[in-house]
């Protein structure tokens, strides 16, 4: 009873720890690859690599002065970055990362983690909107539009996957891989997935609510020091996630030869992690409207489109 | 979206190029034989001016931002009278 109590706690700080320091260790690794795809160094200069850079952009973004702008809403304004943080750590909880290694094993586990990933649309609207300022609120209104409208099909072209291994809980679905990963089959809900997720996290080429060039900051524009610090950790620990989320439910999660599966697990979603990068690296900001009529008009009904086919073939072979 | 996965794959393969970037300090630049650097007017170990107002600077200077002008000392010895750089037109 002891020993499990304890084992239970390894896995959720372990999780907890581990996820954290990714997302940290993902601002070093993303401007390097940036800059690998760009023909430039990116930070090599603080110790090894430039890898303590991130302690150094910690210790900077500690050492910022915490400011809360006299118009803004305070308590909003103050919760709203963590928001970002708790939504997504809690759906870290759900993730299998090795045979019987999840923090829970939650039966509805993918209903979990869309219904978190709603609640973190909470998170950018309300900080863009208690920031009291026209472009953290344009940012907010883009934020909320886009992540609503993305999160429809995002469940939608979970739910071949869902068929296909008939149950929500992820490790039944990465068992149900065990002949054949999902990202064949379902590889039109892969594709579907993989971009509602850039938009989910915000990053390049759905990037709208941030938008530098055009709205400053965003949502937000008005946070300093670790509440902006938050918002950024917060965007890594997003894109972890979808990495992750893609590595159970498309690419096989923790399967594969020799390794053991806690490697495999990572490798995948490290190498997905990379494909995020390469989209921000390559790709420019659609415009609001383009991004609007690319999900309800393309990406909706490749979704439903998925969904009938996979339905019926599976009635088709019982 | 078929050019979309062109971009992708194109920002991909230049994984392999060549950096342009020059780790300045340690690696430095490609000086010509004949890069002087910023203008300065030496001095000898004295203190004093060690120019003798051959002109030749003023001449070479394709701006034309240097401006002197010559005089002897009681030794016979050149010295500029005056001994001006425009820098408001000086285009190092």
């Amino acid at each position: 009873m002891l020993g499990e109590t304890i084992r239970l706690l390894i896995i959720v700080f372990g999780v907890l720890i581990v996820a954290l320091s990714t997302a940290a260790g993902l601002i070093w690794l993303e401007r390097r690859l940036l800059g690998l795809w760009q023909d430039r160094y990116g930070p090599n200069r603080v110790g090894p690599f430039g890898l303590l850079q991130v302690l150094a952009d910690m210790i900077k973004v500690f050492a910022k002065e915490d400011w809360t702008p006299p118009f803004a809403d305070a308590v909003v304004f103050v919760v709203a970055p963590a928001v970002i943080i708790v939504s997504v750590a809690m759906s870290f909880t759900i993730i299998p990362f090795a045979p019987g290694t999840a923090v829970v094993d939650l039966d509805i586990g993918v209903l979990f983690f869309l219904g978190m990933s709603s609640f973190g649309a909470y998170s950018v609207a309300l900080a863009g909107w208690a920031s009291d300022n026209k472009y953290s609120l344009l940012g907010g209104l883009r934020a909320a539009a886009q992540m609503i409208s993305y999160e429809v099909f995002m469940g939608l072209s979970l739910m071949g996957v869902v068929m296909q291994a008939g149950s929500f809980n992820l490790s039944t679905i990465v068992e149900a891989q065990r002949n054949l990963w999902f990202c064949v089959p379902q590889i039109l809900g892969l594709i579907v997935f993989a971009q509602a997720g850039v938009a989910e996290t915000r990053r390049v080429p759905f990037d709208l609510p941030e938008a530098e060039s055009e709205l400053v900051a965003g949502y937000h524009s008005e946070y300093s020091g670790m509440k902006f610090g938050m918002f950024f950790v917060g965007e890594y620990l997003g894109i972890t996630l979808i990495s992750a989320l893609m590595t159970t439910l498309f690419f096989g999660g923790w399967m594969g030869p020799v390794l053991p599966p806690i490697v495999w697990f990572s490798l995948k979603t490290l190498l997905l992690i990379c494909v995020f990068v390469l989209l921000r690296a390559s790709l420019p900001r659609l415009r609001f409207d383009q991004l609007m009529a690319y999900g309800w008009k393309v990406m909706l009904p490749l979704a439903l489109l998925n969904l009938v086919v996979t339905g019926g073939i599976l009635i088709a072979t019982g | 979206m078929l050019s979309v996965l062109q971009t992708i794959w194109g920002v991909f393969l230049h994984m392999f190029r060549r950096r342009v970037t020059v780790q300045y300090p340690e690696q430095q630049v490609y000086h010509p034989p004949r890069f002087r650097g910023r203008i300065i007017l030496s001095r000898d170990p004295d203190g004093g001016e060690r120019c003798v107002a051959c002109y030749l600077c003023s001449v070479t200077c394709p701006v034309d931002c240097i401006a002197l002008q010559a005089t002897e000392d009681e030794h016979g010895r050149r010295y500029p009278a005056f001994f001006r750089i425009n820098f408001s037109r000086c285009i190092f």
